[in-house]
């Protein structure tokens, strides 16, 4: 192929992915340029896509009025402690499948992965009965219990553990180890690369998640991020301005580590084709 | 009965055999029983209950009455065809976006990992800000959707979310930007793991490009999408996240539902517990259908399950 043409079809397909890249930034752009507006100003005549006044208003607003430092602070306490606790859960359970042959090891796996297909609607309301009877609701622990095992992080560890070799095991059993010696000297920092992968998508997953802190967190200073935010948009319906703002500070940390670790996500992608 | 006795014994036998084993997968199992045996369980008894607003504590076991009146209302049909649309459009779109802007990634090319980031970005994002940021860009007057179509593209302003195609066509205009960059990251797992030799070959052979994507590149891609496309069907068909919050909940009066939104409106607003448990196990049925096709399928192309 000539060099003109060569160069002609790259510059159209930097044209077609910088148009796409536009359409994917364009709720952020969006997003960040409505919370730097003072109040009522995305909902002027004529519109606008970006701030004539800059103001810090609703940034303010958030931290001082709203107490959004509380909130922030729930957020990381539940994503740090699902994410520790699932880890050790489903790792645990990743390799009793992966490197063990027990009589219930295939009804049991199927299982898990059939009720892959039951939607969380269905299971909502009777988990949420429970758990008020069991005096849950509006603790950390109302989220950290169901989040404590997921399928999707046993199925990703077992897959994962499969690929190492049995003899590994073997040589460390003749020297003597014992099991859970073996899980955790051997097992755990082999796994290294899916539990950071499992670690980022759970953390991801528990600080986006919206519905179910939603129904358990009824009492103000239980929130988290998303609560409070979609609390805001019931308080002040015409403020969308200080909507966005408090979009903003949720995702900023997201995509921050999002940013930061993206080669574990995909990787999680490829070896699970899965996002909870 | 006596295979039945052999059967136990053979797991108690088991089950002191490996013991370790199961004392691994107990925290697991314990969590799942808690969170997904027993809410289904109860789901099916409550399905089979006149259980609502008014018998809420006095309820009683009516039979398979709940799954009658699911299915003789006419309501359930249309919803079932708006569910069918809405999954079968988005993942068509989230294939057909995803693949292409995979297939354009997949070669040496200025700023490429830049705008891998760039186009992953949107799955990183929480669904509910998601949602809100659109239905805040679809506002007829002010929001940024209008306002582009008016003043680049000389189109007329679209009611966006008081008419049922309006809000319906925004909702999945939003679930089609949150989805296409799954499918962007398995196609380019895939795309990478065809050999390059196939291509060299191709053009030793004078194969052009358009007959070494439809002859290689697509075959070859396509055990590897099967799956993942199974998977954003049941995902799809089971979002209820968008819908809900792109249309307020059914907006404009009730015409934007899809089944699990369905379901939810009559838990949560219209507290018709027996009606909606019935009609989530019919979900469950649909979806059960679809999976057991799925694994067929993969079965058939792959063999490694």
């Amino acid at each position: 192929m000539d060099l003109f043409k060569k160069r002609l079809v790259s510059l159209f397909i930097h044209f077609g992915l910088l148009a796409a890249a536009a359409v994917a930034l364009l709720p952020f752009i969006w997003m960040l340029s409505t919370s730097f507006m003072p109040t009522g100003e995305s909902s002027t005549f004529p519109p606008r896509f970006l701030p004539v006044h800059f103001s810090l208003t609703q940034y303010l607003v958030l931290f001082q009025q709203v107490k959004l430092g509380r909130f922030f602070l729930n957020s990381l306490i539940l994503s740090i402690s699902v994410t520790l606790i699932s880890l050790f859960v489903n790792s645990l359970a990743g390799f009793a499948f992966a490197k063990f042959s027990f009589r219930a090891k295939k009804p049991l796996f199927v299982f898990l992965l059939s009720s892959m297909i039951i939607p969380g609607q269905v299971t909502m309301l009777p988990v949420f009965l429970l758990l008020n009877k069991m005096g849950l609701l509006n603790t950390y622990f109302g989220i950290i219990l169901p989040g404590m095992a997921s399928i999707f992080g046993i199925f990703l560890i077992k897959q994962y553990l499969q690929s190492i070799p049995d003899s590994l095991l073997d040589a460390a059993r003749i020297d003597g180890a014992r099991d859970f010696t073996i899980y955790w000297k051997i097992i755990l920092p082999l796994a290294k690369p899916v539990l950071v992968t499992l670690a980022l998508l759970t953390f991801m997953g528990t600080w986006n998640d919206f519905l179910w802190p939603l129904i358990v967190m009824t009492r103000e200073n239980m929130y988290t991020l998303p609560v409070a935010l979609a609390n805001l948009l019931g308080e002040h319906v015409q403020d969308a301005e200080l909507m966005m703002a408090g979009s903003v500070i949720t995702i900023v940390p997201i995509i921050l580590v999002f940013l930061l670790l993206q080669k574990y996500y995909i990787q999680g992608i490829l070896i699970g084709g899965l996002k909870e | 009965m006596a295979a039945i006795v052999t059967t136990v014994q053979d797991y108690l036998s088991d089950l002191k055999k490996n013991r370790l084993a199961y004392y691994y997968i107990t925290p697991a199992f314990l969590v799942m029983g808690f969170v997904i045996l027993y809410p289904f369980l109860y789901n099916i008894v409550l399905s089979l209950t006149n259980m609502n607003l008014t018998h809420f504590r006095n309820w009683r076991i009516i039979g398979l009455e709940q799954y009658v009146r699911v299915f003789s209302s006419p309501d359930f049909y249309s919803i079932l065809l708006k569910t069918i649309i809405w999954t079968v459009v988005n993942v068509f779109f989230h294939v057909t976006i995803g693949v292409s802007l995979a297939l354009l990634l997949n070669r040496p090319l200025w700023g490429r990992s830049i705008f891998r980031t760039l186009l992953i970005l949107p799955w990183a994002v929480p669904q509910y800000i998601t949602a809100l940021t659109w239905r805040g860009m679809f506002q007829y007057r002010y929001g940024a959707i209008n306002l582009i179509l008016v003043k680049y593209f000389g189109i007329h302003q679209i009611q966006w979310l008081s008419t049922p195609l309006g809000a319906f066509s925004a909702a999945l205009i939003t679930n089609i930007w949150l989805g296409f960059p799954f499918m962007m990251v398995i196609a380019l797992g895939g795309l990478q793991s065809i050999p390059q030799e196939l291509y060299e070959a191709a053009e030793v052979d004078g194969a052009g490009r358009w007959q070494q994507l439809r002859n290689i590149t697509l075959p070859l891609l396509k055990p590897i999408m099967i799956p993942a496309i199974s998977l954003g069907i049941i995902w799809t068909f089971n979002n209820f996240n968008v819908i809900w919050l792109v249309s307020n909940g059914g907006q404009p009066a009730d015409s934007t539902h899809i089944l699990v939104s369905y379901v939810y409106k009559a838990v949560f607003n219209y507290y018709r517990y027996g009606y909606a448990a019935a009609l989530s196990m019919v979900i469950f049925g649909i979806l059960l259908i679809i999976s057991v096709r799925f694994i067929k399928q993969t079965k058939g192309t792959k063999g490694a399950y």
